[in-house]
This record gives C-alpha cells, sequence and structure tokens, in this order.
C-alpha cells in the first residue's frame, strides 16, 4: 500500500468518476495544477504495472490520434481507501501530538 | 515469276491509310488531353479546399501548405483525399499537422513497451489538447501546445528512466553484498 502523493491523486480523481474512464487531458485540468503533464503518463503506466487501474485504446474514428482511458480496479479502490484512512488517522494523531 | 507491282496504285492506297491512321491518333491524344486537364482542374479545386481548411482550422502557415501536397511527411491526409479525384461528390480532404507525432514514434521506440504506451498516450492527449485550442481560436496558446509536446515527451521519457536507473543501481548494491 505504498502510494506516492501523485498516485493518490490521481486514484481519487478515478474513485470519483466511478465507473467511467477518463483520459489523462481530463485528470490534468480537473487537478488544479496538481498533476503535470510530463508526468502522469508515467505515473499512471506505473499504476497499471501495479494492478491498480487498468486502460484500453480509444475507438472513436472521429480522433486523428486514439487517445487512452483509464478506469480504476477493484484493486486500487480498496487501496486507495485503505490509504485515506490511514492518512486521516495519522494526520489525527499528528494533530493530537502538536495539541 | 515476278509478279509486277503497279506502284502509282499502290501509293496513293497507302497514303490514304496512313492518314486515316493519323487522324486517329490525334483524336486519341486529344481525348488524353482533355481528360487529364478535367483530372488536374478537379485535382487543383479539392487541394485549394483544403489548403483552406487547414489554414482556417489547423492554423497550418503558407510554407507548410506549399510543401503539402509534394511532401506529405508530418502531413496526415485523411482517406476521404483518396477517393478518385474526378468524383466532384467525395467531402473535401483535410490536411491536419499533427505535431509531434514522428518525435513520439522514435522516441518511443527506444522504450519498453510499457513505457511506450506511456508515451504514445502522452503525445495523443496533447494532440487533443491542441485541436482544442485551434478549436478555441487560441492561436498562441496552440502554438504554446504546439512547442511544449516536445518538451512533455522528453519530460515523460526522462521521468520513467530516473527510476529505472535508480532500480538498476540499487540491484547493483544488492548484487555486491551478495
Amino acid at each position: 500500500m505504498n502510494l506516492t502523493k501523485k498516485e493518490a491523486l490521481i486514484l481519487d480523481q478515478l474513485v470519483r468518476a466511478g465507473s467511467s474512464e477518463m483520459y489523462g487531458l481530463e485528470m490534468v485540468k480537473a487537478s488544479n495544477n496538481e498533476l503535470k503533464m510530463g508526468t502522469i503518463y508515467v505515473t499512471l503506466a506505473r499504476l497499471q504495472e501495479k494492478g491498480f487501474v487498468e486502460s484500453r485504446k480509444e475507438t472513436d474514428p472521429q480522433q486523428t490520434v486514439p487517445r487512452r482511458l483509464y478506469k480504476i480496479t477493484g484493486a486500487g479502490q480498496r487501496t486507495f481507501r485503505a490509504w485515506e484512512s490511514a492518512m486521516a488517522a495519522y494526520h489525527a494523531q499528528l494533530n493530537g501530538a502538536i495539541a | 515469276m515476278k509478279k509486277e507491282v503497279d506502284k502509282d496504285r499502290v501509293l496513293p492506297a497507302n497514303l490514304v491509310r496512313l492518314s486515316a491512321s493519323l487522324n486517329q491518333l490525334r483524336h486519341v491524344v486529344t481525348q488524353i488531353a482533355l481528360d487529364s486537364k478535367l483530372m488536374k482542374d478537379t485535382a487543383t479545386q479539392n487541394l485549394a479546399e483544403a489548403k483552406e481548411y487547414a489554414q482556417h482550422h489547423y492554423l497550418a502557415s503558407d510554407e507548410e501548405l506549399h510543401v503539402a501536397h509534394i511532401k506529405p511527411n508530418g502531413f496526415i491526409i485523411f482517406a476521404e483525399s483518396l477517393e478518385p479525384l474526378a468524383e466532384k461528390k467525395a467531402p473535401a480532404p483535410k490536411i491536419a499537422r499533427v505535431y509531434g507525432f514522428t518525435f513520439a514514434r522514435v522516441v518511443g521506440s527506444c522504450l519498453p513497451r510499457r513505457l511506450r504506451e506511456a508515451v504514445e498516450s502522452q503525445h495523443a492527449d496533447s494532440h487533443a489538447y491542441y485541436l482544442e485550442m485551434v478549436a478555441a481560436k487560441d492561436e498562441w496558446g496552440a502554438r504554446r501546445v504546439a512547442a511544449m509536446m516536445y518538451f512533455w515527451i522528453l519530460a515523460s521519457v526522462f521521468s520513467s528512466a530516473v527510476p529505472l536507473m535508480l532500480g538498476m543501481f540499487k540491484g547493483t548494491a544488492g548484487a555486491s553484498k551478495e
């Protein structure tokens, strides 16, 4: 369950998208400049290798260059939920220690 | 016994036949010339339409359009432009400049499959972004995206190469301990 900040951001967006698919540019636009065009695709490839996302090539004939659509897997959803709760517990502990 | 040939009769007959053949040949040549002129006119018209379309939708420069029909490298001539030129019913051909296509292919060919897919999808999205800018008639935005596309591809390659290199170093360290 070792997720980097960028991986968590991507998984967060894919969880929010639910069963629908997203492409990289859509995620970059939705992230308020937290994700960059130069790095998101490598991160997505890494997540795919880990089995947290799955992808397929777009089949729209209108597209000159077919894009790749990404979708979260069950393992990805479970990992993200676990990471989210772990981070929440960590922040709560940190706030308790400071207070 | 040798047969006598009347030269005065044979020559005019041959001349008549030759003249008829020449007439026929002239007719064929004229028809070919007319056909080729018609084809040329239609092709010129289609190319003019395509250039206007490319200028309007893809901000293609005059130099790019000048070489478009003789140097197709870097230009995608869509399938409909390959329809028979003589048929005027066919839709006007579109010429789109796909920035970074060759670059992405060349860079991708040097990478493992997983990273090649990443570079290809990166280029596809960048191109979609470029087309969005063009559709919004943001000329400078489109130019910026077209220029940044190469940088993004290189950034993808380097950001994928760093973990690979680190992994190699880790592997070497582990091996030396054993």
